[in-house]
């Protein structure tokens, strides 16, 4: 059963990339918050952290910084909530960073002119919308209310 | 009567508290706008994570089998998430009703970028690229916060907040 849901022709059926010419994301075009601003964003990309029981001899790389052991995956996700890309196991230390890069060279393509919004982690490059650093990130839900 | 005016002044010292802190965390400049938009837009992906570590339980909970099957598991839970969700939109309802889908163990997020020598950020993008990178987010952020003063300037009642959007309108 794994095998099947993680073998390439279910997997490729499912979990695909926008094309080029897809128009922009209908979340974003509806809200006056994002549009037009974003209108060349994909989708958003983020790491995670996936618990995993490795062997004894894998364990010091699988630990990650919080002291979990755990397997890395990098995904990107679209706005109406779905996977568009997805790579699982790596190493709990790896950075947000090296497993964008690996992914662009295995097979992430971002057409011309889009990109895709990511956290400082991974830095700032012509595919990847990062926020500004020493800015206020993270503001309070209370923000988001003010400015309405 | 004294009590009445104690009253009156505290409640009255309150609210221009109340104001003082709407004012401020408002964003005050077009860095800090862009970091919030930037924000909720990209909270969709720690929904997303919220979403399938709730509704399977294998990937919170480790199981013990070998390294290489476990490496596949969120590969083929991620393929049957979007399988779902192309069958069933009004399933996801269900998951993101709970106020507990939010995912507790987020991406890394650190301040700099780990030098992880050839793979890092730092060999594989270009000085010129990382300038015209920069020199796109700046465009989107000024755009974004021109259009956040005309908004203001629309909504607001420029007695209250005059010098807050005074100077940045164009």
């Amino acid at each position: 059963m794994l095998d099947i849901l993680s073998g390439h022709d279910f997997y490729t059926k499912y979990v695909r990339l926008p094309r080029a010419d897809d128009p922009p994301p209908d979340e974003i075009r509806d809200n006056p918050k994002w549009w037009p601003y974003f209108r060349n964003v994909l989708g958003a990309l983020d790491g995670t952290h996936i618990s995993c029981t490795p062997s004894a001899e894998e364990l010091h790389t699988a630990r990650n910084r919080k002291g979990g052991v755990t397997q890395n995956c990098l995904a990107a996700v679209s706005f109406d909530m779905r996977f568009l890309f997805f790579i699982s196991g790596w190493d709990g230390c790896a950075a947000d960073a090296s497993m964008y890069s690996h992914a662009r060279l295995a097979g992430f393509s971002i057409p011309v002119g889009k990109c895709y919004l990511a956290d400082c982690g991974f830095g700032i490059c012509e595919t990847l919308l990062i926020p500004f650093r020493n800015t206020r990130y993270h503001l309070a839900e209370w923000a988001r209310w003010a400015q309405r | 009567m004294g009590t009445v005016g104690a009253t009156v002044r505290i409640t009255s010292i309150l609210f221009y508290g109340l104001f003082l802190l709407l004012i401020y965390l408002r964003p005050q400049n077009f860095k800090e706008l862009y970091n919030l938009r930037h924000a909720s837009a990209r909270n969709v992906v720690e929904r997303i994570f919220g979403v399938i570590k709730h509704r399977w339980t294998i990937l919170t909970r480790a199981p013990h089998y070998n390294m290489h099957v476990q490496a596949k598991i969120p590969s083929a839970l991620v393929a049957l998430h979007n399988f779902i969700l192309e069958h069933d939109c009004s399933d996801l309802e269900r998951w993101l009703d709970n106020d507990n889908a939010q995912d507790d163990a987020p991406g890394q997020h650190r301040a700099a970028p780990i030098d992880f020598g050839r793979l890092a950020t730092s060999d594989v993008t270009s000085n010129a690229e990382k300038r015209r990178a920069e020199a796109v987010r700046q465009r989107v952020a000024m755009d974004m916060w021109d259009g956040y003063q005309q908004y203001l300037a629309d909504q607001m009642d420029v007695d209250y907040y005059g010098d807050i959007q005074a100077a940045d309108v164009d």
